[in-house]
């Protein structure tokens, strides 16, 4: 593609970062608002509010003298996905007038490749215009560039007040797809930021007097390359076009799916059950091709009076394993009405990623605990996402809140995702030299079974901190024959306040120390008690039974 | 064997750390000195993390305290084989030793390593040198045989740790002791069977340790929010980093015993430690270089026949009465302050000084004063 005849838009969203945090948080678009991202643990404002500025906030301030400046003003953390996002919804929009579209999230910009795709709605002024007209409907603030090179368009659309104009009108695009000789022409007077180059480069030229790009023209490039390294000879060929530059497009999503038409309707479970089965290796075999595995599944299926059902099945862990995706789908014929039948269906493998082919005879061990994941795989898909739940252990000493219980396959797929977290706390610290590194003290045991909650019981023990001697509980009496003990745990002190608050009605919590006994009664079993208060300290002393060891 | 009167009122903190242990000690040292002197404690000994630094404010609140303070400071040690010191030592080569001075000779010694350790360490930014600071052990054989070294026991007892207080023994030329703290984890008991037949095993002697973080319950949020700062997280991820129970505090001597029950020669060695530290801070005030004074005599008496010599030069008709007073007044004060070889020095300057007619005046807050006067070194009479 020659330069000479590509154009390009570049749109800049200038207030993007201020605007989406108004719409997060509901608040007026002329609110003073300032946005910072965090340098080093220190917070910097780098986007503000005109509002704000007005104020006295300026860009590079901390966020504690702005807000001695104004106490008033809001502040939000620099949301780098919600912009990425909402960039590239904005870039797949921009679609509709030319397919090469892309986003620069760093410069909170989109730029379209329109080269041959003007035409179709009246040239590139009609577009940049229609383009303005579409932004301020939804009253989002951008400035709209055009010109023969993304560099060109880029610089524009960031220094548009540089660029001399017959109507001086604020945010109006700037149109520039001229010649390469009149385009050097227009670049002249912008300062040198905008040819994209780093900050310690701008830097280095502020230095050297060079401030604008016109200073820059009589230097050589060989001088240029010796002071300031290649980049800035790149960036100044990208902006003429004398030097190509490729930008990476948003790729337009293919999705994975397979499809069937039925010439007459679809009736009976095991035609049904048929279907799916046809459905399943379809899309297993176009997995397969791609070298892809899915870890979420949806069939479709259109009835004769063009009610669509959709059936959905999810994965602990990425497959495209068929014999495992057909147990998955087996109770699906039975769970759908087909009332007059089907006469469309269709199967799409979303959340997918990279697999290649293994060779499972190679090397069986890796797969030796798929049995318990497609276990709660098939039992997931039978009885839903969250009936399926498993424990899992909590890094606190507070034995309450020291599990969690979480749908299995999120469980599952935590531990894939971090391998190292793929034992439990008390076996993660395993070393090298196993036979060297017995552990002779250490952590207390804590119960198979937790009573929750504790159940208070009765017991003779000596104070101030003595195991008991006999315990009842309920109508149950327990001599206690061994007890060691106590291990006393402190309350979570910095959740007191807003648990307190928060959650009065299911759970009382208590803000005092507890000692836990381990006991092993006359009978047999092996109880975990604690007691509540300390004596030293004057407070009254209950006690509670808290669980069972096997 | 153990008997109670003889330790009573006779208890000795070992292993105490303020917040001179950056980023971990949660309190200030005379506060710990100060809950020490209300507990029943008789001695308390701060030992922070490679510093001495804490031990001047606790001095001077043991001095209102009346509680003997020991100094000391507390070292991570790396036990690994290799000399080398790698960036980190692994936590299998980790222990801590906290070191007592015995006496002045012990106190240099022990200062003498922390410089070492400190100045080799100082190119590390001090927020890094607060997690990771540690010597190796071959060190430790620097010191003098004038300190106390404890060993202490860590909360988790792996079996390396036989070998880590064997390899210590190797180096250490000192007394060495082998001591625990209480954790309240449910383990105190085994703990304190295990170490004490370690120590008996290795023939180190057993000391009862009370290692305090904090000298109340109520800093055991701060001592939260130092460790989280210390290893950059937060509450709600730190987990079982932070403290379980407020039970680092400085605790009663009443709590102590009880405690320690079962270990009465644990105590002992704790009180009997402390016995044998004689150090103080006291020793170290400065010392005015020798004046050397002629006819063997000492340098208030050089000093008071100078003055009256001089005296009789200045007043040739007499001394007068008033002028008497104020010389015996003086030299009584000069006495008492022990400035005698000061005023000497300056006498043999300016009497240098006339004898090369190069001139001189005194000046100062001894300036006006009868003594300078009659030594020639200032010329107003009071």
């Amino acid at each position: 593609m020659s330069s000479s005849n590509s154009e390009f838009i570049y749109i800049w969203f200038y207030d993007l970062p201020v605007r989406l945090a108004c719409h997060q948080q509901g608040w007026q678009l002329d609110a003073t608002v300032a946005i910072y991202h965090i340098v080093n643990t220190r917070h910097i404002i780098c986007y503000a509010s005109h509002t704000a500025k007005q104020a006295g906030i300026l860009i590079d301030m901390s966020v504690a003298d702005a807000q001695a400046i104004l106490p008033t003003c809001h502040f939000r953390c620099y949301d780098d996905i919600a912009v990425k996002n909402w960039l590239s919804r904005v870039g797949q929009w921009a679609w509709r007038y030319t397919p090469l579209t892309g986003i620069d999230s760093e410069s909170l910009g989109i730029w379209m490749n329109v080269t041959g795709a003007t035409h179709l709605v009246g040239g590139i002024a009609t577009m940049c215009d229609a383009l303005q007209i579409e932004f301020n409907q939804i009253s989002v603030s951008a400035q709209i560039a055009a010109a023969s090179t993304y560099g060109a368009a880029w610089a524009f659309a960031h220094f548009s007040e540089f660029v001399a104009r017959p109507s001086l009108q604020q945010n109006r695009p700037v149109i520039m797809c001229d010649e390469r000789a009149i385009l050097r022409q227009k670049l002249q007077p912008l300062p040198v930021a905008a040819l994209r180059i780093s900050a310690d480069i701008e830097a280095g030229l502020r230095q050297a007097g060079l401030e604008q790009i016109y200073q820059l023209s009589p230097i050589s490039a060989i001088s240029l390359t010796t002071r300031f390294g290649s980049e800035l000879v790149r960036r100044l060929g990208q902006i003429i076009g004398d030097v190509s530059e490729l930008q990476k497009p948003l790729i337009v999503p293919t999705p994975l799916m397979a499809s069937k038409n039925y010439l007459t309707p679809l009736l009976g479970v095991e035609a049904i059950q048929k279907m799916i089965a046809d459905l399943v290796h379809l899309i297993c075999i176009q997995l397969a091709q791609r070298h892809l595995v899915t870890r979420y599944l949806v069939i479709a299926v259109q009835r004769v009076d063009s009610t669509i059902i959709r059936r959905t099945i999810s994965l602990s862990r990425p497959s495209r394993s068929e014999a495992l995706l057909h147990r998955l789908t087996a109770h699906i014929a039975a769970d759908i009405d087909v009332e007059f039948g089907i006469e469309h269906s269709w199967i799409e493998a979303k959340k997918l990623s990279a697999g290649l082919p293994v060779n499972q005879a190679f090397d069986s061990s890796l797969y030796k605990d798929d049995s318990k994941d497609t276990l709660i795989d098939y039992l997931t898909a039978r009885l839903g996402h969250n009936k399926v739940r498993q424990l899992q252990p909590i890094d606190s000493w507070q034995p309450e809140s020291a599990q969690r219980v979480d749908p299995a396959q999120q469980t599952i797929r935590q531990l894939h995702t971090h391998a190292s977290n793929r034992l439990p706390y008390w076996q993660s610290q395993d070393h090298s030299e196993i036979s060297d590194n017995i552990n002779l003290i250490s952590f207390s045991a804590r119960p198979l079974s937790l009573l929750t909650p504790a159940v208070p019981v009765d017991v003779i023990a000596l104070l101030p901190d003595h195991p008991p001697s006999m315990i009842r509980c309920r109508k149950q009496n327990w001599q206690i024959y061994q007890a060691t003990g106590p291990e006393r745990i402190g309350p979570s002190w910095w959740l007191q306040s807003t648990q307190t608050n928060k959650y009065t009605n299911n759970s009382k919590y208590s803000d005092k120390t507890r000692d836990y006994y381990w006991l092993e009664t006359q009978s047999g079993e092996r109880l975990w008690v604690y007691r509540e208060g300390l004596t030293e300290r004057g407070e009254s002393v209950e006690w509670f039974l808290h669980g069972f060891f096997a | 064997m153990y008997k109670q009167d003889k330790v009573k009122g006779d208890y000795a903190a070992l292993g105490c750390m303020s917040n001179f242990s950056f980023l971990r000690g949660a309190s200030h040292p005379h506060e710990l000195i100060e809950t020490a002197a209300a507990g029943g404690w008789s001695s308390c000994g701060i030992a922070d993390y490679h510093t001495i630094s804490g031990l001047v404010r606790a001095h001077q609140s043991a001095i209102e305290q009346s509680v003997k303070l020991l100094c000391g400071a507390r070292l991570i040690i790396d036990c690994s084989e290799q000399i080398e010191q790698s960036e980190q030592p692994i936590e299998k080569d980790r222990i801590e030793v906290i070191i007592y001075a015995a006496n002045r000779a012990g106190y240099e010694s022990l200062c003498q390593l922390l410089s070492r350790v400190n100045m080799a360490l100082a190119h590390i930014p001090a927020i890094k040198r607060a997690a990771n600071l540690y010597i190796h052990v071959s060190e430790l054989a620097r010191l003098s045989q004038d300190v106390f070294v404890i060993i202490e026991a860590p909360e988790l007892i792996k079996n390396h740790v036989a070998g880590q207080c064997q390899q210590i023994q190797k180096f250490v030329t000192a007394p060495l002791l082998l001591g625990s703290a209480i954790y309240r984890d449910g383990n105190d008991k085994k703990r304190l069977k295990y170490v004490s037949g370690l120590a008996a095993r290795l023939g180190l002697g057993f000391v009862a340790l009370a290692a305090p973080l904090y000298h109340h319950p109520s800093r055991r949020p701060l001592a939260d929010v130092l460790y989280c700062i210390r290893t950059k997280q937060t509450l709600a991820t730190a987990g079982r980093g932070l403290s379980r129970n407020a039970e680092r505090h400085l605790i009663k001597t009443s709590e102590y015993t009880r405690l320690w029950s079962e270990y009465p020669e644990a105590i002992m060695a704790a009180s009997q430690l402390a016995q044998a530290c004689t150090f103080s801070l006291s020793q170290l005030s400065y010392e005015y270089p020798e004046e050397i004074v002629p006819n063997g005599r000492s340098v208030m008496d050089e000093l008071i026949y100078q003055t009256w010599q001089g005296a009789e030069r200045r007043y040739p008709d007499g001394i007068p009465d008033e002028v008497d007073g104020y010389l015996k007044k003086e030299l009584a004060l000069i006495a008492k302050l022990n400035y005698a070889p000061y005023f000497l020095t300056v006498f043999d300057i300016v009497r240098f000084a006339r004898s090369r007619n190069i001139l001189c005046q005194g000046r100062g807050s001894a300036a006006n004063s009868a003594v300078c006067y009659c030594l020639d070194i200032t010329a107003v009479a009071c």
